[in-house]
């Protein structure tokens, strides 16, 4: 568990994060959470021992800024969030080879991107009326 | 001016087991540039793990065939952070020491596998029968070679009696002289020491800066291994006098591997100390309820620091598993390693982070 938790917003948040660089911690990963419309960014830092998160909520359709100027150890994970949720980090394209002709989008969303009209179940054919054997 | 010439490795090459694909630029011998692509061994194992909490136990051994109890140790300890278990002494004792265990032969895997990549055989051979050591005595514990199975949330599911402290103590006796003659070779052994010194270096600024963990980060003098850390206790390390993490200045290939080397000596003296600590009691506690709440869990695997996220809302399935693998970490950091080195040295530099694609795709 994480000694401290900061929740930030898109306006703190940069500030949060710079705060972390001129602390001198570590990034160590960050973890994405689904909540339907909105996307959570956990950040977690280690520094002097301590672990402490610095969160992020937006909506899906916000941008996520890089934080790969301060922390360039953060790259991948970033490019895998884009991959795995769909999220908009800007500069960071999607690495895994995940979405090239497998139909798969943003497979760690609940509610996916462009589901709703490609799941509605095609309607039941009627079913055959029973023949009576005479 | 030189012409620059793209040299793709991977994703599939002899060279490499696992497929990565790294695109060199190079300039006649010379590395001058690298851009690494991960993914092509994607398996879902996070979507998978929004599932029943109690079986991932068993999915994240399938992560890595190396790292397996490491995985699950890190899982289900991250599950019991959310549900506030605290598993019993016996168990954590028991976890540490097929951390370990595990701990040596990977090593020695990787240390073979350097022996290949350099063309010195017979090394191989060497390394991978001593594993083999390993590979019985967590047979012995388990009754598996690769997936152990032991760990369930709360404890461990199998104990470790007195037949086999014995059995497992002999065994360890084993590699007081394997290990020195291992030792010796590395320190001294012209082939081993000419082609790994001096390559593939990595500042300490370097690797702190990209995140390096594990012995890639302690080879460069960064002082980062969890089990030292005193914050967050996991398993038993807290209890034992016999660690210290092992940290060199350098930076090269070389010291990548003495690194791992003296972390055998470290971890074979662990094991004892476990042994011996070992008191009658419980390996489990019993378990209620389903997990409400997030936690992080950090161990320190072979290859560097594990972490897992687990987050679930008091339902049988998890809202969200994420797993951050050492290799993950490791990867950024090979791009200055690997720039302004001879192609030549290419597989022995790549070889000594010890790459897991199979855990870094997940």
């Amino acid at each position: 568990m994480a000694d401290d938790a900061v929740k930030a917003t898109i306006a703190t948040w940069r500030g949060e994060i710079e705060g972390m660089k001129k602390a001198g911690a570590r990034f160590v990963v960050l973890a994405a959470v689904d909540h339907l419309d909105d996307i959570e960014v956990i950040y977690l830092f280690h520094h002097e021992g301590a672990l402490k998160e610095v969160k992020l909520m937006v909506p899906y359709e916000a941008d996520i800024p890089s934080i790969t100027d301060l922390f360039p150890s953060a790259g991948f994970v970033e490019r895998e969030m884009v991959d795995l949720f769909g999220a908009k980090v800007p500069g960071a394209a999607p690495f895994l080879e995940l979405t090239e002709g497998s139909g798969i989008v943003a497979p760690l969303r609940k509610k996916r991107p462009g589901a709703a009209a490609a799941a509605a179940p095609a309607p039941a054919p009627a079913p055959a009326p029973k023949q009576g054997v005479s | 001016m030189a012409r620059t010439t793209v040299v793709p490795l991977g994703p599939q090459h002899p060279v490499l087991v696992e497929p990565i694909h790294l695109r060199f630029e190079v300039e006649e011998e010379v590395v001058v540039g690298l851009t690494p692509q991960i993914g092509y061994n994607h398996r879902g194992i996070e979507k998978l793990m929004e599932n029943d909490w109690k079986k991932n136990n068993f999915l994240s051994e399938r992560v890595c065939g190396i790292c397996s109890h490491q995985h699950s140790t890190a899982y289900t300890q991250a599950v019991e952070r959310v549900m506030g278990i605290e598993p019993p002494e016996r168990a954590l004792l028991i976890r540490t020491i097929l951390m370990e265990l595990q701990r040596i032969h990977s090593h020695l895997l990787i240390i073979g596998l350097e022996a290949d990549a350099i063309g010195y055989e017979n090394l191989l051979m060497q390394c991978w029968r001593d594993r083999e050591i390993v590979m019985r005595i967590v047979e012995l514990i388990s009754g598996n070679r690769v997936h152990y199975s032991m760990n369930q949330v709360g404890g461990v599911r199998r104990d470790i009696d007195d037949a086999k402290v014995k059995e497992i103590e002999s065994a360890l006796a084993k590699f007081d002289e394997r290990f020195a003659d291992l030792d010796a070779i590395m320190r001294k052994d012209p082939t081993w020491v000419k082609r790994l010194k001096g390559i593939g270096v990595l500042t300490r600024q370097q690797a702190w800066d990209l995140g390096a963990v594990g012995p890639v980060a302690r080879a460069s003098g960064v002082d980062y291994d969890v089990r030292s850390t005193r914050a967050h206790p996991f398993c038993a390390y807290h209890m034992l006098k016999s660690f210290k993490p092992v940290v060199r200045e350098d930076g090269d290939t070389w010291s990548r591997m003495m690194c791992r080397m003296e972390e055998l000596w470290v971890t074979q003296k662990m094991i004892r100390e476990c042994l011996g600590l070992l008191k009658p009691g419980p390996i489990t506690v019993e378990v209620r309820g389903h997990p409400n709440g997030q936690a992080w869990s950090r161990v320190e695997a072979s290859r560097g620091e594990l972490v897992y996220f687990v987050k679930g809302s008091g339902k049988p399935a998890l809202d969200r598993v994420k797993i951050r693998t050492p290799t993950f970490a490791n990867i950024p950091p090979l791009v200055p390693m690997l720039m302004g080195c001879q192609v030549a040295d290419i597989p022995p530099i790549v070889t000594a982070i010890d790459p897991c694609i199979c855990c870094t795709d997940r």
